[in-house]
């Protein structure tokens, strides 16, 4: 089989969790005598390109043995490039790609920016699986998150977004719905990585069936974490991804802020966008007890997590299946989250955990600070962790290529 | 003469006379042409006319064909209408035919749920069968060494206070119990003080000649006391009586045992023996599962042992253990992990999980010895064998694998195995060629039986079973056994062909599992692997041209062919190519280098794909043992066997990539030193096979060296 795998963006340049979930996937799937290809828009100068056609420039390139085609429009980039669903400029130049690829099945492992791929797919005869990663196909911010500052709960056919994020015009948010719809109805398979997301989805879309499948981690980078936390040594807490408000960072160096104790620190690992980083790194100056460590490579996981004793993920908004998350499960460390999304699904309090309410910065000091006076808690939680099976990329591109070998059977 | 009066013309001139006389012969000329014209005319008249009668003729007869025609037209339409009719009738018969089908298969799927209901049906009732005649055996054995005390041998769950129905049941038959137990007493009772009462009443009736009616109502009426002491005392002479008859006929002791077989009789039904034994409770486990459609699985009934030798394991056990715990559609899962002295928390975590644990000496360790003592310690019906770094792919790999087995009706079933995402090209092309191109499995699954022929090969192909992740019925492990140091599932699996059993291989469920190897592990296992084979499927080595010392010299000819492999394409050529350039380049520079000459010293320095062992074997090897320098050109094998498997591994990397980049060259020059590596153990083993026994010393080092376990 030859499986093209249509991504909003791509390694080397992002490295997030819907990216590394297509590299884990085709990586695996090509190990198995497939043949893939990762189709992603991309940011790149406009000297990286070495082609273009029908308005776009294009580069194809092999990331750790996967072939992947980067695209990028010709000037001018359409202005709602990252929030609309439609995006006609790309929609001959998808079919003819299609066509020249000859892919047995289309994965769209995110829409943002290459949706028109899944209508070319469909034009084309060719069936395509979607993997719903975040919430973009129901919310032009993709986090559910409304301009007042609260959490929402889905578009309610568009009259949530007139009331709460009134930018969006409604004939847009109409179209981008129905846009949506024609994409879901017509995916020969629809796949959440946790119930949670699905469950949402399902909400907006009572028609919608979607099979769960959870992210796989990739054990060959994991080794256990058998650091005991014995109270002497500062308890290290590690923050890994996105620096952005969304994730909660400002949470928790706030939290950290309003602690009194000292035998803490929490490193973070990631970059953001640079006016937020920004802002990041000047609500922590001073603050001696948060790090900001950089970016890490797959290569360096295991030495980043075995340094943890704790793991915190304090997101603001319907977190998914937070890869992270799972890597420190595998990896036999304790999580905090907020409870929020799917990750409730995993953690639970007092078990192998702990839940802090979201936005609370009071409550997750407290958490902190409570672990640190108990210290034989944390090493209570490492052996219930073990309890936890966590998926591999193994099983989960498993599962994956049931369902590819039954689309392309029936086709 | 008559004078006339004649006029007279006037005199014409001559010029007048010929205007005349041209005057009259143009009118002759044209009278004439208009005479024939008059008769073209009337000719063409007639022609005209004879035309129109034609043409009338014609018409009329188009005319007669055109109604002919109409008629024909007519004729068509109703066969037509005829056709249309009978093509409506055939596609109401296509759709009844159809909806007959459908019907069939509805009905052959029910006959098959019912068969499969019968089977599972009857499965259970074998069980059963099985189980109640144990424990009847048990029974007796006990009864036979412990004596009658341990008769009363109840089910520890009954002990307990019952309730509802089943208290009144207990009741009755208790209630029947003083029953019995008091007509007994009255049995024996009743019958001695009859014989008094008798000697009484002889001694009065003779005395006072009174009739027994009148002595009867006088000294004991009805309802009295007295009355029912000696009906009471009646009861028990008859009941002497008739004992003093069956003791007359069979003896006290049967009379005895009779009488406590009553007894037991009534106790026996309140205590009914142990028929189950209290489930075991699974670790709760909290599961990301990778399916959520398998709400309606029907519940395998049975229950499955998983056996798992285990080494310094930990980090496998905490992704496998929960992947078993979770399999759906089980009835019953334990786990038996046969440790061989891990040093890591290998054993707390197994017994964390609620597995049993059985600890081995390490020097006792072999994988077969390791399976049977496990098998040994097994509680179910099934066996799982597995290894602790395989992994189930899903939550029903297990329910899958079990289905199989019992549809099948086969001795064992394995699966394929996939391998994981950090697998290099050597055993992913090993996997690749050996599961879907020699055994043929592409998602379709195998039952495997005793081929007709007897060559290796085919043997081999037919006898697959893999210890990885193998199912069978404990009494199938229990009654063959593993044996062997290696290539003991292969054993298995040829000794259960050999009886007439059948096995089972699937691809439509796989197992994760696959090997990062060094060269020196595939060296020693091409070793092993020759020798043991040899020996297992009786691979005739005749056919093999290998002489010790030739070899030699074609080992460090080819080590030598790999170094310029590697320095002209490997490691100088622009990237990325296409394969199939690469397929032509690769081939055609080692075709090149086979015309080269040997190499009269070689240096076996570090080389990144060579690991320290594989030096030091090779430097071994070069150093004290004699090359044959007579070989004036290259006649080896090494060099062609490696073209070869490179040509597999061509096809291979068609089917899975399109350009070839700097990664996959590096592990294809792995692969090829991993290949290189194993061929010389299978050389090296079919020279050391080939020598007579008295000049084997010459090759003792290495056969030490090579002949252990992997």
């Amino acid at each position: 089989m030859k499986i093209l795998y249509v991504v909003h963006q791509f390694y080397p340049a992002h490295y997030t969790g819907t990216e590394r979930f297509v590299l884990n996937l085709s990586t695996t799937i090509q190990k198995w005598g497939h043949k893939v290809k990762v189709m992603t828009y991309s940011f790149y100068d406009m000297g990286f390109y070495d082609s273009s056609a029908d308005g776009f420039h294009s580069k194809q390139f092999i990331y750790k043995g996967i072939p992947v085609f980067a695209i990028q429009h010709k000037q001018p980039i359409p202005p709602d490039l990252d929030w609309g669903v439609e995006n006609p400029s790309l929609a001959r130049y998808a079919e003819s790609l299609l066509v020249s690829e000859k892919p047995d099945l289309v994965h769209v492992a995110h829409p943002m920016r290459m949706a028109e791929f899944a209508a070319a797919a469909r034009r084309l005869g060719i069936p395509y699986v979607a993997t719903l990663t975040d919430f973009f196909l129901m919310c032009p911010k993709s986090i559910l998150f409304t301009s007042k500052g609260t959490l929402c709960s889905g578009p309610e056919k568009g009259e949530a977004c007139k009331q709460f994020c009134p930018q969006f015009q409604d004939d847009v948010v109409t179209r981008r719905l129905a846009k949506t719809e024609y994409i879901l109805r017509n995916a020969a398979c629809v796949a959440a990585p946790s119930k949670f997301l699905g469950a949402l989805f399902k909400n907006e879309f009572p028609w919608l069936n979607r099979k769960v499948v959870p992210y796989g981690i990739d054990y060959s980078h994991i080794e256990r974490n058998t650091r005991a936390f014995n109270g002497n040594d500062k308890l290290v807490i590690l923050y890994a991804g996105q620096l952005d408000y969304h994730k909660g960072v400002p949470i928790l160096i706030d939290a950290v802020r309003r602690s009194k104790m000292d035998k803490f620190v929490v490193k973070l690992y990631g970059s953001g966008p640079p006016t937020v980083e920004r802002q990041l790194r000047e609500m922590a100056k001073g603050e001696k007890r948060v790090e900001f460590c950089g970016v890490y490579k797959k290569e360096q996981m295991s030495e980043v997590f075995n340094s943890a004793d704790v793991v915190v993920v304090p997101s603001m908004w319907h977190e998914n299946n937070t890869i992270v998350m799972l890597e420190a499960l595998a990896s036999n460390i304790p999580c905090i989250v907020s409870n929020g999304g799917g990750m409730v699904e995993q953690i639970q309090d007092g078990v192998n955990g702990f839940i802090v309410r979201m936005g609370d910065a009071e409550h997750l000091k407290d958490t902190i600070e409570r672990i640190v006076k108990q210290p034989r808690l944390l090493s209570e939680m490492k052996k219930n962790v073990n309890a936890y099976a966590v998926t591999t990329v193994e099983q989960e591109a498993y599962a994956y290529e049931e369902e590819y070998s039954r689309i392309v059977a029936n086709r | 003469m008559s004078k006339s009066k004649t006029t007279t013309k006037p005199i014409q001139e001559p010029a007048g006379v010929a205007r005349d006389a041209g005057r009259r012969f143009s009118q002759l000329v044209m009278d004439e042409q208009l005479m024939r014209l008059r008769g073209d005319l009337a000719q063409r008249d007639q022609l005209l006319e004879h035309f129109i009668l034609e043409i009338r003729l014609k018409s009329e007869a188009l005319t007669a064909k055109d109604g002919q025609l109409r008629d024909k037209d007519g004729d068509l339409r109703l066969k037509d209408e005829h056709i249309n009719t009978l093509l409506d009738l055939v596609k109401g018969l296509e759709v009844k035919l159809m909806q007959k089908d459908t019907r069939v298969a509805a009905l052959q799927s029910e006959i098959s749920i019912v068969n499969n209901n019968i089977e599972s049906l009857e499965g259970k009732l074998r069980e059963k069968e099985a189980f109640i005649l144990s424990q009847s055996n048990q029974i007796n054995v006990m009864r036979a060494s412990h004596g009658p005390e341990v008769q009363h041998h109840r089910n520890p769950i009954m002990m307990a206070e019952p309730e509802g129905a089943e208290k009144e049941r207990l009741n009755h038959q208790k209630g029947r119990h003083f029953i019995y137990a008091r007509s007994t007493l009255g049995y024996f009772a009743g019958r001695i003080p009859r014989a008094l009462l008798g000697l009484l009443y002889a001694l009065l009736k003779n005395t006072f000649r009174v009739t027994d009616r009148r002595l009867g109502r006088y000294l004991w009426p009805r309802g009295t006391k007295r009355r029912l002491i000696v009906d009471a005392l009646m009861s028990l002479r008859h009941t002497i009586g008739r004992s003093r008859t069956s003791v007359r006929k069979r003896g006290v002791k049967w009379c005895l045992k009779a009488l406590r077989r009553r007894l037991l009789r009534v106790s026996s039904v309140a205590a009914p023996p142990n028929i189950w034994v209290a489930p075991i409770d699974p670790i709760e486990i909290k599961t990301v599962a990778p399916h959520d459609s398998f709400d309606d699985l029907a519940t395998l009934d049975a229950g499955i042992s998983v056996i798992i030798p285990t080494l310094n394991g930990s980090n496998d056990l905490v992704k496998l253990l929960p992947s078993l715990f979770n399999q759906k559609g089980l009835k019953h899962l334990e786990v038996v992990v046969v440790d061989s002295g891990s040093t890591d928390d290998t054993v707390e975590l197994a017994k964390a999980y609620g597995a049993k644990v059985v600890e081995i000496p390490p020097d006792q360790f072999s994988h077969s010895h390791a399976r049977n003592i496990g098998a040994e310690h097994a509680s179910h019906e099934y066996l799982l064998v597995m290894v602790q770094d395989a992994l189930p792919p899903c939550d029903t790999w297990i329910h899958q694998m079990g289905s199989f087995l019992r549809r099948e009706r086969v001795a064992a079933v394995s699966c394929m195995e996939t391998p994981k995402v950090d697998a290099d090209l050597f055993s992913r092309v090993e996997n690749w060629y050996h599961y879907k191109v020699i055994l043929e499995l592409n998602g379709n699954d195998k039952v495997l039986s005793k081929p007709e022929s007897s060559d290796p090969v085919t043997l081999r192909k037919h006898a697959q079973l893999s210890d990885v992740a193998c199912l069978m019925p404990r009494e199938i492990l229990r009654r063959y056994k593993f044996r062997g140091e290696y290539a003991e599932d292969l054993d298995l699996g040829l000794r259960l062909i050999n009886d007439g059993h059948r096995l089972g291989l699937l691809s439509s469920t796989r197992v994760i599992h696959s090997h990062k190897r060094d060269p020196f592990y595939y060296l020693k296992r091409g070793y092993v692997d020759k020798m043991v084979l040899a020996q297992i499927l009786n691979e005739p080595l005749e056919e093999t041209v290998v002489e010790f010392r030739t070899f030699i010299q074609d080992v460090f000819f080819c080590y030598q062919a790999l170094q310029s492999l590697d320095r002209d394409v490997f490691t100088n050529s622009r990237l990325p190519m296409s394969v199939e350039e690469f397929a032509t380049k690769v081939p055609e520079t080692i075709q090149l280098l086979m015309e080269g000459p040997y190499p009269a010293e070689i240096e076996l320095t570090e080389h990144e794909m060579i690991d320290k062992q594989s030096r030091l074997f090779l430097q071994t090897l070069y150093s004290n043992h004699l090359r044959d320098p007579s070989v004036p050109s290259y006649g080896g094998i090494l060099l062609p066997g490696i073209l070869a498997f490179h040509s597999i591994v061509y096809d291979y990397m068609g089917k899975t990539y399109e350009t070839v980049d700097p990664d996959l060259v590096q592990d294809f020059r792995a692969l090829t030193y991993n290949y290189y590596m194993n061929l010389i153990g299978r050389y090296l083993a079919v020279c050391y096979l080939k020598l007579p026994l008295e000049e084997r010393k010459v090759m003792e080092a290495i056969n030490l060296e090579l002949d252990n376990s992997i």
